[in-house]
């Protein structure tokens, strides 16, 4: 039974062969010979990494949302790792389903309204 | 920052928050401007929650949306 897959990959910029869309593209071709199926890929872009990692500041992040045989996830783990130009990379079992980062935004918006709310009714609280 | 006087977890009174490893703007509220998990005394976030919270920002850390340890001065 396949099961639903997610993948980071943070491609370093300077060591990528080629370019890191072909990076990107062979981790993509890689995942379909396992016979994963692809769900949805995210292209994060560069961003700045939170620590240096391999004396790198920033690191190209792609996201891979895919369904696959757990028996294929250790060999996907080991490409991975044995490749240099990644500087880090993530594999994690999707257990409430895919979550994408258009959704959480919104969710965001909503909980930061909800704070401005709770500081006004405390204020008054306070007041009175 | 009223971090002591949050009662209810978060994530219980809103559904539609998930908790996300890939959403580095929630679990920002979690943890210190050093980059340490906040304990759940002090966000009001329930066991479950927290637990799920926990594991979020350890991916995080890992490929390096969020600092493992950050430099107290902004």
């Amino acid at each position: 039974m396949p099961k639903d897959y997610e993948l980071t990959l943070v491609v370093d910029t300077q060591l990528a062969e080629g370019s890191v869309d072909e990076t990107v593209k062979r981790y993509e071709s890689l995942l379909g010979e396992r016979g994963a199926i692809m769900v949805n890929i995210d292209r994060w872009g560069t961003r700045k990494l939170a620590y240096e990692i391999q004396k790198r500041q920033q690191g190209d992040y792609t996201l891979f949302q895919f369904q696959a045989e757990p028996s294929a996830i250790a060999e996907i783990d080991r490409a991975c790792r044995l490749d240099e130009s990644i500087l880090r990379h993530l594999v994690i079992l999707a257990e409430n389903g895919f979550q994408s980062l258009v959704q959480a935004d919104v969710a965001i918006a909503e909980e930061e309204e909800a704070d401005d709310i709770d500081e006004a009714s405390e204020e008054e609280e306070d007041e009175a | 920052m009223n971090r002591g006087r949050v009662k209810v977890c978060r994530f219980c009174e809103d559904k539609v928050l998930v908790i996300d490893y890939k959403n580095e703007r929630v679990l920002r509220r979690f943890v210190t401007e050093r980059g340490k998990i906040i304990p759940r005394r002090m966000t009001g976030t329930c066991a479950r929650h927290q637990r799920v919270l926990m594991r979020a920002i350890k991916r995080a850390r890992h490929i390096a949306l969020m600092p493992y340890v950050a430099d107290a001065v902004k």
